[in-house]
């Protein structure tokens, strides 16, 4: 069985081959237009595929980075790293250190432009978060947030805000031959001494230093004026001070609140926020535009061999009068449908893979400043996938075409 | 071989075709089928071909109710059908020899077998030494001889022929009749449509006469008769 299967289908190749060489023109019609339609959509394919390259590349790119104060310890740096790596759809947490930092920014900008600072290493050690896919980085972030409360609780824990009062009273009697005045003066004097970082701005001074202590002061007085009974007391003055010291834990949080820990949060949210759209939005065109070119070229390639087919409809007629069955007549017409169809895609796949590898070290060569937001595919690697979807479409239309003509002249 | 059991066959534009006809040919008869233009000869042959579909009744082509006949089993029916058509019907672009082959190749004839046969086939319509020619470089008496050979190259119980004379000349017209009596005698069925009235006078076979779907006539040895 599978030798007349075979003998069957090396006659249906010969035939089929026969065939094509008999009618060059019409052959090479169709293996043109096959071109075409494969030649554009391959294209789009490329397009597509590097596209969605890039979004990836791009959104495994975008991270969170964590800059911390001076005042946590090494101590507490190494434990909160461990908490940062528990947090779900971490990939990875990269500590830096101040050198470091400093490294970096030399060999981006050149160790010269950086030595008019003058107090030594200014660059903050810091923490990179890279978040596994990017509709994660919002959840990362929260819990990021939730984090940076928590250590703050840990690394500001001694600090205490100073805060005393000193109230003044002055008793002041004055005598006029009717009357005696007495006049007390009070004055509450409040100073609170406040570390610099935990000055609201707009209590901070304008020439950028802090004031050190804020003062309240409070001056209440009170005059009472009675006849004149007792022998008058010349002005007396009474002192009496007080003083009180409240400690304050500062609300960590709260409005206006400056952290100690973690000092700033950086992480491009906007920028998130448009892949995460564009990704989406992408793909969803993406799938569209090629499925359209796929069904255009799925059009084209049927009714061009109709066409051929159709030219051929008194050979079939014959062929069944004959006693010949559907199958046999009609898989010559499927073998060049498939042979047609290879070639037609091969040509285009080839020309393309040739433009591409061209593009691409253009592009790696001489535009590579772009490489940070566009980045294109190898060459090899995307044809090993367009090739065989443009050879897939192309066989796979020209042996259905065949088919589906066929079916029409066949019911006689 | 073939019986017609109260066939009757009408179009869907409403032409008749046969009305209630009922035919018993023997194995190895020559019968021609005649009437007019319109009278229900060509549904014969195409009922007998399954290109169409009886109404009612039932047809039988050596024993096998072919009525009930799969699509898929058309093929092989056709196979024991040689067929010979007026136009020929011979595939352009193959030469004659495998115009005639094409015939075994569609059954899958072992190629030692085709190399046997379809020159004894070319040898007895007498076009051996045309095996290489195509088919626009023959006449049409040599056509129609490739389509004989063609039609009982494997070896068909049954050769069907419509028209087979309609388009040749006198002289080649009477050439291939006598073709299809040497294949009669040698044991063929042959049924043929014919519109050549000084043919079937000139053989006196069977002469089978329909009318506006009814058989008329039907003569052991006869000629052509009246329309």
């Amino acid at each position: 069985m599978i030798k007349s299967f075979l003998s069957g289908l090396s006659y249906s190749v010969s035939q089929a081959v026969d065939s094509l060489s008999k009618n060059k023109l019409m052959a090479f019609a169709s293996v043109v237009i096959v071109n075409a339609c494969i030649f554009a959509f391959a294209l789009s394919l490329c397009i597509i595929i590097n596209i969605s390259y890039s979004l990836d590349k791009l959104e495994k790119s975008v991270g969170i980075e964590l800059y911390l104060g001076d005042t946590p310890t090494d101590e507490q740096i190494r434990s909160l790293k461990t908490q940062l790596e528990k947090i779900p759809h971490v990939s990875s947490v990269t500590y830096v250190s101040a050198e470091e930092a400093l490294e970096k920014a030399e060999s981006m900008w050149g160790a010269q432009s950086l030595e008019g600072l003058k107090e030594g290493n200014p660059f903050p050690r810091s923490f990179e978060l890279k978040v596994d896919g990017i509709g994660s980085q919002k959840s990362v972030l929260a819990a990021v947030e939730a984090l940076r409360k928590e250590f703050e609780r840990v690394v500001a824990n001694n600090i205490i805000i100073t805060e005393t009062t000193t109230q003044t009273t002055t008793l002041l009697t004055t005598t006029t031959r009717e009357t005696t005045t007495q006049t007390t003066t009070s004055l509450t004097t409040t100073t609170r001494s406040l570390p610099y970082y935990y000055i609201k701005p707009r209590d901070r001074v304008a020439s950028g230093r802090a004031a050190r202590a804020v003062t309240t002061t409070q001056a209440t007085t009170q005059a009472t004026t009675v006849a004149p009974l007792g022998l008058p007391t010349p002005g007396i003055k009474s002192e009496a001070a007080t003083e009180s010291t409240t400690m304050y834990i500062p609300d960590v949080g709260a409005d206006g609140y400056i952290y100690k820990g973690i000092e700033y949060i950086s992480h491009a949210g906007l920028l998130t926020d448009t892949l995460i759209a564009l990704d989406a939005a992408v793909k969803t065109i993406a799938v569209l535009v090629t499925l359209l070119l796929g069904a255009i070229a799925a059009g084209i390639i049927i009714n061009t061999t109709r066409l051929t087919v159709m030219l051929r409809k008194n050979e079939i007629s014959i062929m069944k009068y004959i006693g010949a069955t559907d199958w046999f007549i009609r898989e010559p017409f499927v073998i060049e449908g498939l042979l047609i169809g290879f070639v037609g895609a091969l040509l285009p796949c080839a020309l393309c893979a040739l433009i591409y590898s061209r593009l691409y070290s253009y592009f790696n060569t001489s535009l590579d400043m772009l490489n940070t937001v566009v980045m294109l595919k190898p060459t090899g690697e995307l044809f090993a996938v367009v090739t065989p979807v443009c050879l897939l479409l192309g066989m796979g239309l020209g042996a259905f075409a065949a088919y589906g003509a066929t079916r029409k002249y066949l019911k006689v | 071989m073939i019986i017609f059991d109260s066939v009757s066959k009408t179009y869907e534009d409403g032409a008749l075709g046969l009305k209630n006809v009922s035919i018993h040919i023997k194995k190895g008869d020559f019968a021609f089928v005649t009437g007019a233009s319109g009278s229900g000869k060509s549904t014969f042959l195409r009922l007998l071909l399954k290109e169409t579909e009886p109404d009612s009744g039932k047809i039988y082509i050596d024993g096998n109710d072919i009525t009930a006949l799969k699509p898929s089993r058309i093929p092989y029916l056709r196979r024991k059908l040689g067929v010979v058509f007026q136009d020929f019907r011979l595939l352009p672009s193959k030469t004659v020899y495998d115009n005639v082959a094409f015939a075994l190749i569609i059954t899958q004839t072992p190629k030692n077998e085709i190399k046997d046969r379809v020159p004894e086939v070319l040898d007895l319509v007498g076009l051996s030494h045309k095996h290489l020619s195509m088919p626009d470089q023959l006449s049409g008496g040599e056509r129609q001889r490739v389509a004989i050979a063609r039609a009982i190259v494997n070896r068909p119980p049954i050769l069907l022929a419509d028209e087979p004379t309609g388009n040749l000349d006198p002289d080649m017209a009477w050439e291939i009749t006598e073709l299809m009596e040497k294949i009669n005698k040698k044991g063929t069925t042959v049924v043929a449509a014919t519109h050549a009235r000084e043919i079937v006078d000139k053989l006196q076979k069977r002469v089978i006469t329909i009318n506006k779907g009814r058989i008329v006539r039907d003569v052991e040895c006869g000629g052509y008769g009246d329309d």
